[in-house]
């Protein structure tokens, strides 16, 4: 496999862990070249020769003694017009194959100029093997034509099998994160497949990978064969003194010692790769192995480099298709999603129907939705806890709308103990700093990987540190904490689902708005009609009883069924004038805005006397403060639950003497603690009354219910403990009884979580 | 005192202008008390009639017409009668109604009672505070220095 080539020479050490030093070595600056050809260098200005392989005398019949430092005229008439040609043409563009009859042989010539340097490589013509004798890269784009990707890539490396006649071909593609991947694969049967590997962006180096990207194709013939030298005027036999010839373009290079050692690793005798480009950069490989020494002559290497150019074409070409088809399918099954959102009356909601189908939109595994009011978690994400602690630190990033990391445990340090299952986050923001937050989890690489051999089964020799599978073990090490990266369409579509649902949330907020709104008149309506209502109600009650007070005035009438009767009447008028009371109470205690604030309980304790008594209590009353404190709560609300408490314990109490015991309690100590939460603290108010009987302890807050006879105890709405309920629950509290018939009562009730 | 006093009521119920009148009867005074059940027409006769100045006027706040608060306006803006003792009596506790009166200037607000012969004597206690005991505020009477 062709990942290692082109390591400088200078490059021995094998350690694969420093890529940095791999990125820094001029693997470019060669001094020696396979011994398939002869390369001369000369000096553009005065064509003399500064420079020639040690094998020139085999090609060119000339030693390197002879021809050194002479004008390039001399050793052969036959190379002037080459470089006649080279003067016309820009640095580094190569010239392309051409015959040329030198030394008694058929030879190909290729030729370019770099840095005032003529760099002349000569092949040999004619290998009767080899001669491409079909229209390859016309078949080859034929049968690729309106196939899907995947079938172009096997159709590519399949063809480019049976027409190079190498064991394996592969291709090799870098992902965002440069690390690389075998996308297809054909290989002779015996061989273990590589088809599905991953390999860490430090297998080649960023140096190799800019030759690469200059060099449409690379071919190792033999990596077993002894390279030749290049000898220069000033040393014939060391070349490391003299400055490096730029074998940047030179299709003859030789190969780094560091890839040598790869490719023996894997039994490979022969290698070639074609570059495949995106633009300008490299987006992947044709990666041809053989097991013995493989040479490929000069005529099929232009078909494949030809191969590789168009290729690169065709693929940009199709994958910039695919990304609008992308795109196009994306934003159908956003808007799908979004009007399945938006048919649910709440925004959360809708989300969470969708969660599913969002999670899979951006490719990932769990999906974490959090706003003020909601928290809901579809598929593999981290707990709440460490939710939390990701928002929260997600509030400290710059004022964006998505962000993204495909390696959580270097984000936020708390991720290292889940990123074993959630190891990528994308999070999308709605607005600001309300709106909501949407967190997308990808589970580590590793479990997404697809691996088709059977790692157990190599065939190679492992002792060496560079094999494919030992790097990809590297990879696996390298991505254990990593999720697939967050591609660029992934941050596209999170863009627009960031704005596909900020619209849809100001909708909502202008709909909530406008619901307050249609609310708040509503309540005002309501309230009016409360009061309207009992003024009516009552006119009419007045009337009642002014007739019978008439009827009463008469003198003279001292029938027992009329003074009865005129009593019944007056009992009557003032027990609806109470209800329609009670019935006012009730409705107001729900609607009207809480005024938050502190205050102590002896405070609203005192006043309740006050409005219950006039100051003076009843003498055989007797109210205590028990345990006093500060509570938090609407003071008017607070005095009119503990007034209603008051009343009935006094009320429904036949005891000589009537106590009431009221304080705060901590709500640990109390019937509440298993329903709010600790911190809370309780009011209690206990009598000595007649005690409540169990099976009515739910009854007694419902409105209009009376325990007693509608006259016993001094009447009353029944409007009272409903109104407490509602009061206290307003306030976010809750309420309990306790009560032991003729003992007494006692009531708890909270008032919602302390601020 | 002693003279006769005038007082204006403005009430279209008529039970609760009989225990108006019910507890004039107990007071044995001389009250004389004219009744409109139409705000509109209370401000008509006030109106043409500047010094018929009553000496307290008692308004009802909900009825057929402009209601009470439309009588209120009219004698608190005018200077012939701004002086004049304002008492509302409403059946409606409405703190929006009390705090709307108490704006527009009236001097007390008193929900009406259910039972009689409280209502009674909360009539009785009215007409006593301000007939009697209230020292107010009498504009001179145009021309009384001439």
């Amino acid at each position: 496999m062709a990942l290692k080539d082109n390591a400088s020479e200078t490059s021995n050490e094998l350690s694969q862990s420093d890529v940095s030093t791999c990125d820094r070595e001029p693997v470019n600056l060669q001094s020696s070249i396979q011994n398939t050809g002869c390369l001369i260098v000369v000096r553009k200005s005065d064509r003399v020769v500064e420079a020639i392989s040690a094998n020139c005398n085999e090609w060119i019949g000339q030693s390197a003694k002879d021809t050194l430092s002479r004008d390039i005229a001399s050793v052969s008439d036959k190379l002037i017009d080459v470089m006649d040609e080279l003067e016309t043409v820009p640095e580094a563009e190569v010239l392309r194959k051409r015959p040329v009859h030198l030394n008694h042989r058929d030879l190909f010539l290729a030729a370019h100029h770099l840095n005032g340097k003529c760099l002349i490589e000569l092949e040999s013509s004619t290998d009767p093997d080899h001669i491409p004798k079909s229209n390859f890269v016309g078949d080859l784009f034929a049968s690729i034509d309106r196939q899907s990707l995947d079938n172009v890539y096997q159709q590519v490396v399949q063809r480019i099998k049976s027409f190079t006649g190498f064991d394996r071909v592969m291709l090799y593609q870098f992902m965002e994160d440069s690390h690389g991947i075998v996308v297809a694969e054909e290989k002779a049967e015996e061989l273990e497949p590589f088809l599905g590997l991953h390999f860490p962006a430090g297998d080649i180096p960023l140096p190799a990978r800019r030759l690469y990207e200059l060099n449409w194709i690379r071919a190792i013939s033999d990596v077993n064969a002894a390279t030749v030298p290049m000898l220069t005027s000033e040393s014939e036999f060391d070349i490391r003194r003299d400055s490096k010839i730029d074998m940047s373009f030179v299709g003859l290079r030789a190969i780094a010692p560091i890839h040598i050692e790869y490719l023996k690793n894997m039994n490979v005798g022969a290698s070639m790769s074609i570059s495949i480009m995106n633009g300008t950069s490299l987006w992947g490989l044709i990666a041809c192995h053989h097991s013995n020494s493989r040479y490929v002559p000069p005529m099929m290497r232009d078909a494949c480099e030809l191969t590789g150019s168009l290729l690169s074409v065709y693929l940009t070409s199709r994958r910039q298709q695919e990304a609008l088809q992308r795109q196009v399918i994306i934003n159908e099954s956003m808007a799908e999603l979004m009007t399945l959102v938006a048919s649910h009356e709440d925004f959360s909601e809708g989300l969470e129907h969708v969660a599913p189908s969002l999670a899979s939109m951006l490719n990932s595994q769990g999906l974490v939705w959090e706003s003020d009011a909601n928290l809901f978690c579809w598929g593999t994400v981290p707990n709440v806890a460490e939710i939390e602690r990701i928002i929260k630190a997600l509030s400290t990033q710059p004022d964006q709308s998505t962000f993204s990391t495909d390696e959580i445990s270097t984000w936020i340090s708390s991720g290292k103990k889940y990123a074993n299952r959630c190891a990528g986050l994308l999070s999308v923001r709605l607005g600001r700093r309300t709106g909501g937050v949407l967190l997308f989890f990808r589970t580590p690489y590793n479990t997404v990987i697809n691996w088709a051999g059977d790692p157990d089964k190599s065939t190679m020799d492992d002792s060496g540190r560079l094999t494919p599978r030992k790097s990809f073990a590297l990879f696996k090490q390298e991505v254990e904490s990593r999720s697939l990266p967050w591609t660029a369409y992934d941050l596209q579509t999170a863009k627009s689902l960031a704005s596909s649902l900020k619209a849809m949330v100001v909708e909502q907020a202008t709909r909530l708005i406008k619901a307050n709104d249609e609310l708040r008149r509503l309540n005002t309506d309501l309230d009016a009609f409360a009061y309207a209502a009992s003024h009516d109600l009552k006119e009419p009650l007045r009337g009642m009883h002014h007739y019978v007070y008439l009827l009463e005035q008469i003198d003279g009438i001292s029938d027992e069924t009329f003074g009865h009767g005129v009593e019944g009447l007056k009992r009557i008028i003032k027990r609806m004038s109470d209800l329609l009371d009670g019935l006012l109470r009730f409705s107001r205690a729900g609607r009207s805005d809480l005024n938050w604030e502190a205050f102590s309980l002896r405070e609203v304790v005192s006043q309740c006397q006050d409005l219950l008594f006039g100051g003076d209590l009843p003498e055989n009353v007797e109210i205590r403060l028990n345990r006093d404190g500060q509570i938090r709560g609407d003071f008017t609300c607070v005095r009119e639950i503990l007034s209603n408490l008051i009343s009935n314990a006094i009320k429904y109490n036949t005891s000589h003497s009537k106590t009431i015991e009221i304080g705060l309690l901590d709500c640990a100590e109390t019937p509440l603690a298993k329903f709010v939460e600790a911190e809370t603290r309780v009011v209690y108010v206990k009598d000595n009354g007649i005690g409540i009987d169990p099976k009515y302890h739910q009854q007694i807050f419902e409105i209009f219910r009376r325990l007693h006879d509608k006259d016993s105890f001094g009447g009353g709405s029944g409007a009272g403990l409903t109104i407490v309920r509602r009061m206290v629950e307003r306030h976010g509290g809750l309420i309990h009884v306790e009560s032991t018939i003729d003992q007494g009562t006692t009531f708890f009730f909270s008032l919602g979580p302390d601020e | 005192m002693s003279t006769s006093q005038n007082i204006v009521v403005l009430e279209d119920n008529n039970e609760d202008f009989h225990v108006i009148e019910l507890a004039c009867r107990q007071l044995k005074r001389s009250i004389h008390v004219e009744r409109f059940t139409r705000a509109e027409s209370l401000v008509e006769m006030l109106d043409k009639k500047h010094n018929a100045a009553p000496s307290l006027i008692l308004l009802d706040l909900r009825m057929p017409g402009g209601g009470g608060f439309h009588a209120l306006d009219f004698l608190k803006r005018n200077p012939h009668f701004s002086c004049i003792p304002v008492v509302v009596m409403s059946t409606s506790a409405n703190p929006i109604d009390i705090g709307e009166s108490y704006a527009r200037n009236a001097n007390a607000f008193h929900c009406k009672l259910i039972e009689t012969h409280k209502m009674i004597e909360l009539v009785k206690d009215i007409l006593e505070y301000w007939l009697d005991q209230v020292v107010l505020f009498r504009m001179p009477r145009a021309g009384a220095y001439e």
